[in-house]
């Protein structure tokens, strides 16, 4: 005991002088990467265009398709079940004639890629709010 | 002192300066990695070790009690986290670093001169436990009490493994530097 405590000094100092180990340069860098990573609040990122809006834009082009094809689907006269319900679409938009340069092509093109996604949009929005709104009751 | 400073500097932290975390790690980093490096034998665990210790202790801070000293508490946490990757490293890597070469001591540790690898080699014929008793009570002066809370063993526990510790070092200390200087 006695040989212990006369030596613990010397262990001390020894300790002291020897036995610091060193962390690699940078250590504290990384370290306070993270916690400036914990720290810093995530940016919450908003869409400029709410799914609510979409909807709506959805819904009314959904509803101007279908009015368009009640007000002049009549007149047409085709054969082909595809052009029956392009046609009066068509013929709706020509009649607006806000840019009577742009080609049928062009019309039925653009009026099937919005008309789908407008579809799709409406779809999926009707699938993620219906369940929540049965459940709510 | 140094506590109502490390007080001052965590209240700031806590009120959103998290840049002052910077002058804690600076002023701990060193002793915290010495004793992971004596509890797992190699720098890159005890570097990993030491870095998710700071980054516990930093999202522990609000729950913080400042009554303590922040430096045991981060210790303590070194000393879990230690634990816990060993476990998870398993025990036969132990036996591959027990007694490693001479030069290999030096390749670990950055021990150049004889006293420093003479320690490096004794303290690596030392239990785990018992290295990190020693390097507590002799490099940073811990009191019982202070190694009481950072290794949570009891108090009587830590006097009976210390007074062993520290025999069993004095004795390899002596057999190292006889072998060393024969």
């Amino acid at each position: 005991m006695d040989e212990l405590l006369a030596n613990d000094e010397r262990l001390k100092q020894l300790f002291q002088a020897e036995g610091r180990l060193m962390t690699s340069p940078g250590f504290t860098d990384r370290v306070m990467e993270r916690v400036e990573s914990i720290a810093s609040p995530k940016p919450e990122y908003k869409p400029l265009i709410s799914r609510r809006v979409w909807f709506l834009i959805a819904a009314a082009f959904t509803l101007l398709v279908a009015g368009s094809w009640l007000v002049s689907g009549t007149d047409s006269q085709v054969d082909s079940q595809y052009t029956k319900v392009i046609e009066p679409i068509v013929s709706f938009f020509k009649g607006l004639e806000f840019n009577p340069d742009i080609p049928t092509e062009s019309l039925i093109i653009i009026t099937v890629v919005v008309g789908s996604i407008s579809l799709l949009l409406a779809i999926d929005y009707f699938l993620n709010n219906k369940p929540r709104n049965l459940i709510k009751g | 002192m140094i506590q109502s400073h490390d007080t001052l500097l965590i209240n700031n932290i806590l009120s959103g300066d998290a840049a002052g975390y910077a002058v804690l790690v600076n002023r701990y980093k060193d002793l915290a990695f010495t004793i992971a490096h004596r509890m797992l034998g190699n720098r890159e665990d005890a570097e990993e070790v030491v870095q998710d210790a700071f980054v516990k202790a930093f999202n522990g801070l609000p729950g913080f009690r400042q009554h303590a000293k922040f430096s045991t508490w981060l210790y303590r946490i070194v000393y879990n986290t230690s634990i816990s990757r060993k476990r998870l490293k398993g025990i036969s890597q132990r036996s591959l670093e027990e007694f490693p070469a001479l030069d290999k001591i030096e390749d670990q540790t950055g021990a150049e001169d004889d006293q420093g690898i003479m320690l490096e080699k004794a303290l690596q014929k030392l239990p785990d436990d018992e290295k990190a008793l020693v390097t507590l009570y002799y490099l940073n002066e811990s009191s019982i009490e202070d190694i009481h809370a950072i290794t949570g063993l009891s108090k009587a526990n830590v006097k009976i493994k210390l007074f062993r510790a520290r025999k069993k070092l004095l004795e390899l200390l002596t057999a190292v530097s006889e072998k060393m200087y024969s």
